[in-house]
């Protein structure tokens, strides 16, 4: 694959290696905190982790464009509606009479 | 009240233990589909590089997409368009429910507001750049479109520097223009080659480039605009819908 690494030195593959099973570890992590979370501002958070840390593992198996699509779309975007789908959420909340959940904080300039 | 509750909670939970069942499924069948069939392990990568020269771009990643694969790319971006005119349908809807004179104003600090100042008119270069490099190396329609999407969204917290979105007729022109300049290029490459989508070779640049920049301009307004769709109105001095 193009921009795949070519070093050839067994200690910069070693190294290579080592970072590669942290970011597929991380990567297993994150994911499954983002489902686990309670708190859905949290969960929010932690997905737009997840799409950096994949935008890095699609950068990692030598493909760039995907890369920077995925932390643009992906995570930024994405991220950004997801933000703005929560804040409705809890603007419909604060008018339905349910009290808001304990993420009910302001978080409209976080982004 | 409680038993209700109650049922509500273990309903949820089915249908997330369903859901994760489902999920592992599917996760199953396609690790069993990649390991069984090693035969597409090589790609089309030696067609794409012998081809490359006739292009017209010099990127292999863009070459497929904007050329030899038009077709799935005029897809990829009639489907972004059904998804802004979709939240676009349904923003009106939400307003209504969540009254927006009563939504706290957005807080505007001179921190925002610098930010705002000195970045969006940066990232909005970086989409122009990554435009015109998708010729090169990698970058694209999509990903300036979206760089340009973020920008126009970091704005939209600060009220000194909100995108005013221009009122029907010209935001569904520069929505639609991707798609539809796609749609034009397969035509008129019809017309001048006979052969849906195969651009004249020696100025298939050009067109690329071209259809990359109407396509750039749809994505960015698709995406801005589903933001501004999902967004809740909040109070502004000078609230526009």
């Amino acid at each position: 694959m193009p921009g795949a690494s070519r070093t050839n030195e067994p200690g910069a593959t070693r190294v290579l290696t080592v970072i590669d099973l942290l970011l597929s570890g991380t990567l297993v992590a994150v994911a499954l905190l983002t489902l686990g979370a309670r708190d859905l501002f949290a969960s929010v958070v932690l997905f737009i982790s997840n799409g950096l840390l994949l935008a890095l593992a699609w950068a990692r198996l030598g493909a760039p464009d995907v890369a920077m699509a995925e932390a643009a779309i992906g995570a930024g975007i994405t991220g950004a509606l997801v933000l703005a789908a929560l804040r409705r959420m809890q603007a419909f909340r604060g008018h339905g009479g349910a009290s808001p959940p304990a993420s009910g904080r302001d978080d409209s300039g976080s982004r | 009240m409680d038993l209700a509750d109650g049922n509500d909670e273990r309903a949820a939970r089915a249908v997330r233990v369903v859901l994760a069942l489902g999920c592992g499924v599917v996760a199953a069948v396609l690790g069993w589909a990649l390991a069984a069939d090693g035969s597409s392990a090589a790609g089309l990568a030696t067609e794409v590089r012998a081809a490359l020269p006739r292009s017209g771009v010099e990127h292999p990643v863009t070459a497929v997409l904007l050329n030899f694969r038009a077709f799935d790319t005029m897809l990829e971006l009639a489907v972004l368009l059904v998804v802004a005119i979709a939240t676009g349908a349904t923003a009106a809807v939400g307003q209504i429910e969540t009254r927006p004179d009563e939504m706290p104003a957005a807080p505007s600090s001179p921190l925002l507001e610098s930010l705002v100042h000195d970045l969006v008119p940066f990232a909005i270069l970086v989409g122009a750049y990554l435009l015109w490099v998708g010729a090169y190396a990698p970058g694209g329609a999509f990903q300036a479109g979206a760089m340009i999407a973020a920008a126009g969204v970091l704005a939209h917290f600060s009220p000194r520097f909100r995108p005013q979105v221009p009122d029907r007729w010209p935001t569904r022109g520069i929505l639609v223009l991707g798609t539809a300049a796609f749609a034009f290029a397969a035509l008129a490459a019809l017309a001048l080659t006979g052969v849906y989508f195969a651009y004249p070779v020696a100025r298939a640049g050009a067109w690329i480039l071209a259809i990359e920049s109407a396509a750039t301009a749809s994505v960015a307004a698709a995406l801005y605009v589903t933001f501004r769709a999902i967004m809740p109105a909040d109070r502004l001095p000078d609230a526009q819908r």
